[in-house]
């Protein structure tokens, strides 16, 4: 699928005013190389789109391109692993099961972690099918 | 919210705001099951907020009604569409990431005939029947008085007119769910009927 047709199908499927969100971002995560959208936090989606962090439009653009055929991106989280000074990715589904079940396991060390929503930090990061567009469309 | 967001600043903002915590749950679903379930979380939203502006709905029309449920699924970000061609002109279609499509019939209550009619549009003409693609919903808007009794009549004329493939299920006096074999594919297709109250005559005058 090429870039135009993830843009065409983004003006098929969504509407004003959450519309013109998903598209400054769209626009703006077209323009990045692939190796930058691996961790695209709140603040810079938002600084992109030049709207807050928690503002409900920007939410529900985020909604949608998560969520829509095509979608330009993916949900995750990280949680930082001091015993190794990394942060560790985790699925979105699987966090929500921990909140769910109101426990989660450190991923490397088997350890129940204590007040794990304080640590568990959301981000975001282009889907393989947008990345996969990006190439032709920059050469890269 | 900044760049130090955690999880639980976004469980604090969806503790109270249900459209969140459905927009939260729907980025993070990975099963078709979680999806459907958030839309029709989504779909529950918009119905209430249609009834509680039943005031300002009255004699609207279908496509108008149908409409204003598109748009409050819109602002959640939900990708909804109202009159795309899917096998017909569907009155709401949401399509989504992997390959899920979930398409809802709505129509004015005028008689059984008629959401029968769109019964068997949403199964013979709109539904694929494809895993992810099995669940809809006919959506019935009333402006009568007790459409309680009008969701039972049409819960016992279904009974009488279309195949089943276990018990009709009900949830409340305005919803009842069922299920049905699609003929495209043989599976089972499963349909929510849900009931709009928009009946209003207020007596203080």
């Amino acid at each position: 699928m090429a870039l135009q047709d993830i843009k065409e199908n983004i003006a098929r499927d969504i509407r004003e005013p959450v519309l013109h969100i998903c598209q400054s971002l769209v626009d703006r995560l077209a323009a990045m190389r692939p190796d930058q959208l691996q961790r695209l936090t709140y603040i810079l989606l938002a600084d992109f789109a030049q709207t807050r962090p928690d503002d409900d439009v920007f939410q529900s653009a985020l909604t949608a391109l998560t969520t829509i055929k095509h979608n330009p991106l993916t949900l995750y989280f990280v949680f930082y692993d001091e015993g190794e000074d990394r942060e560790i990715a985790i699925s979105a589904s699987e966090v929500m099961q921990s909140v769910d079940e109101a426990v989660f396991i450190h991923p490397r060390t088997g350890e129940e972690i204590e007040n794990f929503t304080g640590q568990l930090k959301p981000v975001y990061k282009a889907s393989q099918e947008f990345v996969n567009a990006l190439v032709p469309a920059n050469g890269r | 919210m900044d760049g130090e967001t955690t999880l639980r600043d976004m469980l604090n903002r969806a503790y109270n705001n249900t459209a969140y915590d459905v927009q939260l749950r729907m980025q993070s679903a990975d099963t078709h099951e979680e999806i459907l379930k958030q839309l029709e979380r989504a779909l529950a939203l918009a119905i209430g907020h249609l009834v509680k502006n039943r005031k300002y709905k009255q004699d609207q029309s279908e496509d108008a009604l149908t409409t204003d449920i598109v748009s409050m699924l819109n602002m959640n970000g939900i990708p909804a569409n109202h009159d795309v061609k899917i096998g017909g002109h569907t009155d709401i279609s949401v399509e989504m990431r992997d390959g899920f499509l979930w398409i809802g019939e709505a129509k004015n209550w005028t008689g059984k005939a008629w959401i029968f009619k769109g019964f068997r549009q949403l199964m013979t003409r709109y539904a694929t029947g494809l895993p992810g693609q099995d669940n809809g919903a006919i959506i019935i808007y009333f402006d009568q008085e007790k459409p309680s009794d009008l969701m039972s009549k049409w819960r016992t004329s279904l009974g009488k007119l279309t195949e089943f493939t276990g018990d009709i299920v009900e949830v409340n006096e305005l919803q009842f769910n069922s299920a049905h074999p699609h003929k495209g594919t043989g599976r089972t297709f499963a349909v929510k009927h849900y009931g709009v109250p928009l009946y209003w005559n207020p007596e203080d005058n």
